[in-house]
């Protein structure tokens, strides 16, 4: 099966069992931060499969440990988000209301946003995102290094109510971006709660497009600091 | 009978080789390659010269390298890589030519300057990596570029396994990967070099680490964006041990 065609869990394994080398985990992963595990936990989601989500939680197991571990410790964090969020998907589409805010989240990852939780848990489900109040969108422009030629994208930011002073990014891009982009963003955040403008009891979603449609890839280095900053202090004035 | 004379005579070819050999390397240690003058020197075994050239343009030199062994013993040259570096460790062209089994190797073109030159004496294999892109059709969708650009090869012994990938952000990463317990720690020096040119392009130390996968030991890095990096270039490299500083 080749890595790009992963859309269940059980894909996931299937791909880290051909590969081979070190070199061959890495292309798993990248295709697994590029929407892999989204598509593969939205999968899980819709057949109902408490179980096998469970599985991904466990630490006995060796195999899922070495998929989950291999991006990094904070990249391992974020896949049990997923796995939990897809649990409490299973829980939301049979009506037993169970929460979201697990006590395992508290302890593998306290400062993951409680408002990502929640638009990770109905993009599993496949409803709509929270809804936002306002927002507010800025043209950027994106180097593909692919390519070495400048990309037209546009920057979403949303303003959503009920929060609980989060800014995070939607769940496609949880897995795609680096560590200098997201200092960059947490440093943008901030800022602008430095400046008096940060609302606690709001939380801030944003997104990014490309213009030409063409999918992201992961996004590197800090340079989109200076647009959170312009795009944060403008939705938040 | 003459299975023993020919056992007799293997360590005194060797010997003659394993001494050629090293001399040509002191004397290319100290010999210096510059615009102005090319050089000869010669010892008990060997003698080697140094013959630049102005191309047409002017503006670079063709350098002619000859290793060339005295008397009747049979050097193994084939291969064997001469290091071209700015004098005194300076910014500039860096340069790695095999020497071919008559001990011959052309740099086409060097830019003016001085040089030093040293010769090692591991055989170095190259590999063709990083050829031009295939060509696509304009109608062809973002999908079809799913498929992984790669390059894979082995040492010459098997004991190392090496890929190149292009990945989809465009950036170019090289790994060397081994199960061999004893290169663990062990350190994969290599360069790619431009096939046409041999100027060397990108040069790395990596060290073989453990992986989480019991067993296997692997060093990688990433050498630049595809953008930068157009290629095609010939991929060499050795292993050395952790004190060795090649």
């Amino acid at each position: 099966m080749p890595p790009n065609q992963i859309q269940t869990l059980s894909d996931i394994e299937v791909a880290w069992s051909r590969a081979e080398r070190e070199s061959d985990k890495r292309a798993v992963w990248r295709v697994l931060a590029k929407g892999g595990w989204l598509s593969a936990c939205r999968d899980a989601v819709q057949r109902n499969e408490r179980t096998i989500l469970k599985t991904w939680l466990d630490a006995s197991d060796s195999t899922k440990q070495d998929i989950r571990q291999f991006g990094g410790p904070e990249a391992a964090q974020l896949v049990y988000v997923h796995m939990l969020c897809g649990l409490a998907g299973c829980g939301a589409r049979e009506g037993t209301a169970r929460e979201l805010l697990h006590p395992e989240l508290e302890a593998i990852a306290p400062e993951t946003s409680r408002g990502f939780c929640c638009d990770l848990t109905l993009a599993l489900v496949g409803e709509p995102l929270r809804k936002a109040e306002q927002n507010l969108s800025l043209s950027v422009l994106l180097v593909d290094t692919a390519r070495n030629e400048g990309v037209g994208a546009t920057l979403l930011f949303e303003l959503i109510s009920n929060g609980r002073g989060d800014c995070y990014a939607v769940p496609e891009l949880a897995f795609m971006r680096d560590k200098d982009a997201r200092q960059a963003e947490e440093n943008a955040r901030a800022y602008v709660e430095g400046i008096g403008l940060w609302r606690k009891e709001w939380d801030v979603r944003w997104q990014l497009h490309r213009r030409d449609g063409k999918p992201l890839v992961t996004l590197s280095g800090p340079s989109m600091g200076a647009a959170f900053v312009l795009g944060l202090v403008k939705l938040l004035v | 009978m003459r299975k023993n004379s020919s056992d007799r005579g293997q360590p005194t070819l060797q010997h003659g080789n394993a001494a050629a050999l090293a001399e040509a390397a002191q004397l290319l240690r100290q010999m210096r390659l510059s615009h102005d003058h090319g050089a000869y020197a010669e010892g008990r075994h060997v003698a080697v010269s140094i013959d630049p050239r102005w191309n047409v343009d002017h503006q670079t030199l063709c350098v002619l390298i000859t290793c060339h062994a005295l008397g009747h013993v049979r050097t193994e040259w084939s291969s064997l890589p001469v290091y071209v570096l700015p004098e005194g460790g300076k910014a500039g062209v860096r340069v790695i030519a095999r020497l071919d089994a008559r001990g011959q190797t052309v740099i086409p073109s060097l830019p003016p300057g001085d040089y030093t030159l040293s010769l090692r004496l591991r055989p170095l294999r190259g590999e063709s990596v990083l050829g031009a892109k295939p060509e696509r059709l304009a109608a062809q969708g973002e999908d079809e570029q799913d498929e992984r650009r790669l390059w894979r090869g082995n040492s010459e012994d098997g004991a190392l396994v090496w890929t190149i990938e292009e990945t989809e952000e465009g950036d170019v990463q090289i790994a060397f990967e081994t199960c061999e317990e004893r290169l663990a720690s062990h350190a994969v020096v290599f360069s790619l070099v431009e096939l046409n040119s041999k100027r060397v392009q990108s040069s790395h130390r990596l060290t073989l680490e453990p992986t989480r996968t019991s067993g296997t030991w692997e060093g990688w890095c990433s050498v630049g964006s595809r953008a930068h990096l157009q290629g095609p270039y010939e991929l060499v490299f050795e292993v050395v041990s952790p004190d060795e500083t090649n």
